[in-house]
């Protein structure tokens, strides 16, 4: 092996437990604040976008594995929730779908920018990540239903219980109810996910972004400009 | 910019190489050269970051030490003696503290059996007496069949220690160097921040109840001074600093700033600013730009005062860049130090704020304490370098067995 | 000379797991917490993490599933409406059980793995190479990341960037401070890593070890955690059944 290749391979082991620590840390905090998000997989995403799809993955499933025992014994059961938002990370990560932008007040390098800084400026801006997010809810939404049904009754203490509740008294099965309550509440959790995760990358020196060999995926989501690099 | 060339310093391995000069006159890049010409064995490169070093395999420093070890357990339990290392096996290697990690790095390169070992600037994170079992070991370790190749900007406080080693003086690339500004010091802080006498009466703390680290703090401490704290690791330097900052709460005991009884634990940084030995852990923002802003726009909205503060600390070069994508220790240290001077707290507690930094720099940071201490400022600093405490001549304070003993300077 | 080993901890976890999945009545869910999961939990002192994961955990989701298939909809899920609110009862309250099991078992034989045998145990649940290093180097890292948060929120405050502890305050403190966070981790990463090729550590297989070689054995703390399981695992199995 190529001693380039061997001290990527061996970073990339090296920044599992950084993805690991921020889902466990961001999860227990919003838990404990009793925010309606569950903020539990930026450090999933995050790590697929930095170090690829078998890191992010092992990230997912070990958080959870490990959250388990230390935080709360029923997240291994969502392991493949979290295997799920890896792999569809890096699918729309491989497209180039997850360009972020600032309007132009903002002064961020290398993005592109129009008028001056508005809230509709920033959701055209930042359009494509968004629909990427409501994606990533949608399919986290359909994986976690038959756990949350098998396992839970349905009931998982969150505010999408409620929504659950209200739906099956109003005649819906259980599964649907589920689904349609997940549906309803993953899309802006997962969206605030992505958006967070890739500000995480963001706030890394560029040099530090490319060393974990995804170079051409960062730039294909604008993370990563060679021009802005000091030499 | 002239550098010796690695190949022709040292001819014959085993030896001790002791790389002298000023920052930025090459010396990491010639460690780096030279730890290279022993590719394909173990070598070790030990930064001022030393905790990059300590692998974070080991759950304890047990196993730490066992990783890749090749030397036999007498031959390590023999050097850790030399060393003065005085660590519990079981603790986590992260919980130590920063001298600690040195030695615990010095350890494991030759536990692991290492052909090379390169110190860059860790040696004077130690205190002298360890610095000198330190210095010591590596004459253990040359024996043992390694090239140790060093870089100790405190060099002139332990040379007799350094007994065989070859000096090499690195030459200056003076034009392109980033220095402290030598002339005359412009306005790095809030005007007429002039601090209140802090005083400390009977305070007690401990960090499990029952188990008092402070026991009876009674201390009265004037503006316009400079103090040195000393006390041996784990005597309660930063506890203490973290009381007056405000990060912690005392059992009991007052603090007070002038005639009013304070209580930093509710308004935390208001009258005390600490400096970290750490740098890193102090660098919040995304430019060293923005990173003095956050401390100046506390009291001054004028952009020059930023460049004026980058100036004097030889940041100049780099005000737009990331303060992680400047790989040198010694520049974001400098810049750590520039944004905790320039906060609007009167009292200042800097700890070891001349690491990294080469005599000339420790020079100006000396001038420069003792410039905010006559402008009206109170500070305290904590220092192994006898040499830069000499500069300053303080006022000693040192903290023992949970209380301190002060006498003037 | 230790045990339980490593396989057996986790057999006697997946042992216990499948029979609360499996287990259908909340009697024998409940007699099994109670008779077993609490006075194990009291005496490997788990029994505080126990509790919390009750109060923080359980409870809320508890309450809502009586309140959902006990009241609401007064009826087990599949069933009509109001049609057999004692079954929508006993339904919330085999789930909530169900949950205090789960997590029981994960606690007991899993939170109780002494820190000297963290490298024995992955190795023995069949970790190797990359995934036993991750594995190490993630239980490594939570109390070098408690030290560097309590490092950065004292340097945040001994700047004046916190100048009162209101909540809304704390709060704008997450993003400067994670941010910082990730950044020192990742660059921590990096040069660990380098450092890592540099030393060739892991050029050899079984460069990690334990300070000291474990040996496990089966002895009268086994023998008496497998009869507990069994016993739980066949009452279960029978409530399924029967």
């Amino acid at each position: 092996m190529q001693p380039d290749k061997k001290k990527i391979r061996l970073r990339v082991v090296a920044v599992v437990p950084a993805g690991i620590a921020v889902n466990l840390a961001l999860g227990t905090l919003v838990h404990t604040l009793k925010l309606p998000v569950y903020l539990d997989a930026v450090g999933t995403i995050a790590v697929t976008l930095l170090a690829g799809l078998r890191a992010g993955m092992i990230v997912g499933v070990a958080s959870f594995l490990i959250g388990g025992v230390t935080v709360n014994p029923v997240l291994p059961w969502f392991s493949g929730t979290q295997a799920v938002i890896a792999i569809y990370t890096y699918f729309v990560a491989k497209q180039g779908w997850l360009r972020t932008g600032r309007p132009s007040s903002a002064g961020d390098s290398g993005e592109s920018s129009s008028a001056s800084g508005s809230s509709r400026e920033w959701l055209l801006l930042n359009l494509r990540p968004i629909v990427c997010g409501v994606g990533l809810g949608v399919v986290a939404g359909i994986v976690s239903a038959p756990v949350i049904v098998a396992l839970f009754g349905g009931i998982t203490g969150s505010g999408a219980s409620l929504v659950v509740a209200f739906l099956l008294e109003s005649g819906q099965t259980l599964f649907r109810s589920v689904l349609l309550s997940g549906l309803a509440s993953e899309p802006l959790d997962k969206t605030i996910q992505l958006l967070l995760a890739i500000g995480l990358i963001r706030a890394l020196p560029s040099q530090l972004r490319v060393a974990f060999g995804q170079a051409d995926m960062l730039a294909r989501n604008a993370l990563y400009d060679k021009a802005t690099l000091h030499e | 910019m002239n550098t010796v060339n690695a190949a022709q310093i040292a001819t014959t391995h085993p030896t001790t190489v002791v790389l002298d000069g000023m920052n930025f006159s090459g010396r990491t890049d010639a460690l780096k050269k030279l730890l290279s010409q022993f590719s394909g064995k173990r070598a070790s490169f030990v930064p001022p970051e030393v905790d990059h070093v300590i692998s974070g395999l080991g759950a304890t420093v047990g196993e730490e030490i066992q990783l890749g070890r090749r030397r036999q357990k007498d031959e390590i339990d023999a050097f850790t003696a030399a060393l003065q290392m005085r660590v519990s096996h079981s603790q986590n290697p992260m919980t130590l503290s920063g001298g600690e990690k040195v030695q615990l790095a010095i350890l494991c390169a030759y536990a692991r059996g290492c052909a090379a070992v390169a110190l860059d600037v860790v040696l004077e994170q130690l205190d002298p007496r360890r610095r000198e079992a330190a210095i010591g070991a590596i004459r253990t370790m040359q024996e043992a069949g390694a090239s140790v190749f060093v870089v100790d900007n405190r060099r002139s406080e332990t040379w007799e220690c350094y007994a065989d080693a070859q000096l090499v003086t690195m030459s200056d690339g003076a034009s392109a160097r980033p220095r402290l500004h030598t002339g005359t010091i412009g306005r790095l802080s809030k005007p007429d921040s002039v601090a209140e006498p802090l005083s400390i009466n009977r305070l007690r703390f401990g960090y499990q109840r029952g188990q008092a680290i402070l026991h009876d703090i009674q201390v009265t401490l004037l503006p316009g001074r400079v103090y040195h704290l000393s006390g041996e690791n784990g005597t309660g330097k930063s506890t203490l600093a973290k009381l007056l900052v405000g990060r912690l709460q005392p059992w009991s005991g007052e603090i007070r700033f002038g005639e009013v009884r304070s209580q930093p634990w509710r308004q935390p940084g208001r009258h005390v600013a600490y400096h970290f030995q750490d740098p890193d852990v102090q660098l919040f923002t995304t430019s060293v730009r923005s990173e003095i802003e956050s401390s100046t726009r506390q009291w001054s909205r004028d952009p020059g005062t930023v460049s004026t503060i980058a100036r004097q600390f030889g940041l100049a070069g780099v005000l737009g860049r990331h303060p992680f994508e400047i790989d040198s220790y010694v520049l974001r240290k400098r810049l750590a130090l520039a944004a905790t001077i320039a906060c609007s707290a009167p009292w200042l507690i800097l700890d070891e704020p001349t690491l990294g930094q080469d005599d000339e720099s420790a020079g100006v940071i000396a001038r420069i304490i003792d410039l905010l201490a006559s402008q009206g400022r109170g500070i305290m600093v904590i220092s192994h370098s006898p040499d830069f405490i000499a500069r300053l001549n303080p006022s000693y304070l040192t903290l023992r067995n949970g209380v301190i003993l002060q006498r003037g300077g | 000379m230790s045990e339980p080993s490593p396989l057996l901890r986790l057999a006697l976890f997946l042992l216990a797991a499948t029979g609360a999945i499996l287990a259908s009545s909340p009697l024998v869910l409940g007699a099994g917490w109670i008779g077993i999961a609490v006075p194990l939990a009291i005496l490997t002192g788990t029994a505080i993490a126990h509790a919390r994961f009750l109060v923080i955990v359980v409870t809320p989701i508890a309450v809502m599933l009586f309140v959902v298939w006990g009241w609401l909809i007064g009826a087990p899920p599949g069933a009509g409406h109001d049609s057999d609110r004692i079954a929508g009862i006993l339904f919330a309250a085999t789930t909530s059980l169900r949950l205090v099991v789960l997590g029981a078992a994960a606690q007991l034989f899993l939170l109780t793995i002494p820190r000297s045998q963290l490298t024995s145990t992955l190795r023995a649940w069949g970790l190797r190479g990359d995934l036993l290093l991750a594995g190490l180097a993630t239980f490594v890292f939570f109390p070098e990341l408690r030290v560097r948060a309590d490092q950065i929120l004292t340097a945040r405050m001994a700047r004046g960037l916190v100048p009162d502890l209101r909540l809304t305050t704390r709060i704008r403190q997450i993003a400067p401070s994670l941010g910082l966070l990730f950044t020192l981790a990742v660059r921590a990463a990096v040069n660990r890593a380098d450092h890592w090729a540099e030393q060739h550590l892991f050029d050899d297989e079984d460069t990690v070890v334990s300070e000291h070689p474990i040996e496990y054995k089966v002895g009268a703390v086994s023998a008496i955690l497998i009869g507990l399981v069994a016993i739980w695992l066949v009452a279960c199995i029978v409530s399924r059944v029967c």
